[in-house]
């Protein structure tokens, strides 16, 4: 299953030039670019673990892009994202995000749990079957 | 028929130099900056060559992106960091970097305090200097002969690695003093090797002083 999430989500994948691209629309916009990898893809989990600092101070794409390249090769089995935050008094807040990184093994989808409650009410669950396995093992090759 | 048609894609050197508008640069060179023969001389000659280095290119001419890292020696107050900034103008206005910024560094920038804290200073001014000019000021004290595990060491080594592989995201130029510059390089033959272009800044003559100082008070009133 192809997991998107972000800005980009109803895109195929972006190349490579096209990241560049995005990228240097935020360094034009002043906005810091940030990178963060998981490789737990549940929609609710909004907490990515950091890859260095925000880049407050750079002027050219190719710096992140360097940054994605490291961050891609050290975590081959995680989703690798691309923040966008906007410092400015009105916004303060991250205003572009997208995936360019994907595991490379097959993307696992989610499994759909149904819990009955009180009174007939059905609550839903959605767990990603990558997170049967423990974190670090999740989108390893030869299932971890 | 003889083969003396004049084709339409034809490459005219002069109207590429006009287009590119570093005419003008060079005149502000010449303008601004009082003496300095030898290393106007020598930055025209670099603009030519990469003018040329990339029509080639434009007609399609296999041709590697020339290296541009520089070394720029001369005593203090001969013009180095003002040359540097005009370079960066020259080189964007060719298209050899994307951004006319110059990012100064020093020792205190690039070199850590403590293992493990130089690479990731190294990177954070790489990365700042990106798509433009990184400028490292006194760059012999990089490295310090006299002390082997001194950190300069490392940061040396990441500054060679991004200069060969990303040539077309970064150029670097190295300043000091000239003496201390050859002793620099001589110790660093990977340094050396990668740096193609050599701008040796002379002192400036007493008139030459002269007309600084009538410009300086001119300008003071």
């Amino acid at each position: 299953m192809h997991i998107t999430q972000g800005t980009f989500s109803y895109l195929p994948p972006l190349s490579d030039e096209q990241v560049r691209a995005q990228v240097q629309y935020m360094i034009d916009n002043g906005w810091a670019v940030a990178i963060e990898f998981t490789d737990d893809p549940h929609p609710r989990n909004t907490y990515w673990t950091m890859w260095g600092l925000p880049m407050f101070d750079v002027r050219d794409a190719a710096a992140v892009m360097l940054e994605i390249e490291e961050c891609r090769a050290g975590n081959r089995g995680c989703y690798v994202k691309v923040n966008g935050f906007d410092p400015s008094p009105l916004r303060q807040g991250q205003v572009l995000s997208f995936i360019v990184h994907r595991p490379t093994v097959d993307e696992k989808g989610y499994r759909m749990t149904r819990a009955e409650t009180g009174g007939q009410v059905i609550g839903y669950a959605l767990n990603p079957y990558a997170a049967d396995q423990p974190a670090g093992k999740r989108y390893a090759r030869n299932g971890g | 028929m003889p083969e003396t048609v004049v084709r339409d894609d034809a490459l005219d050197v002069g109207q590429a130099f006009r287009d590119s508008r570093v005419e003008e640069v060079l005149e502000a060179l010449d303008r601004d900056l009082v003496g300095l023969t030898g290393v106007k001389t020598r930055i025209r000659e670099i603009a030519a060559f990469l003018l040329v280095d990339r029509l080639r290119r434009q007609m399609g001419l296999e041709a590697d992106r020339p290296v541009l890292h520089m070394s720029f020696t001369g005593g203090p107050g001969t013009g180095k960091t003002t040359v540097a900034l005009r370079m960066a103008q020259i080189l964007h206005r060719l298209g050899y970097i994307r951004r006319d910024h110059l990012v100064v560094a020093t020792r205190d920038d690039l070199v850590g305090q403590y293992v493990g804290h130089t690479a990731p200073k190294t990177k954070e001014v790489l990365k700042k200097a990106m798509g433009g000019l990184l400028f490292i000021d006194e760059a012999y004290y990089l490295y310090r002969r006299e002390n082997e595990r001194d950190y300069g060491q490392e940061s040396i080594e990441i500054l060679l690695q991004v200069m060969e592989n990303q040539r077309e995201d970064l150029v670097v130029i190295l300043a000091g003093y000239k003496d201390r510059m050859d002793g620099f390089f001589g110790s660093n033959p990977g340094l050396r090797s990668r740096v193609a272009h050599h701008l040796d800044f002379a002192d400036f003559t007493l008139e030459e002083l002269m007309r600084i100082a009538q410009t300086m008070l001119e300008q003071q009133r």
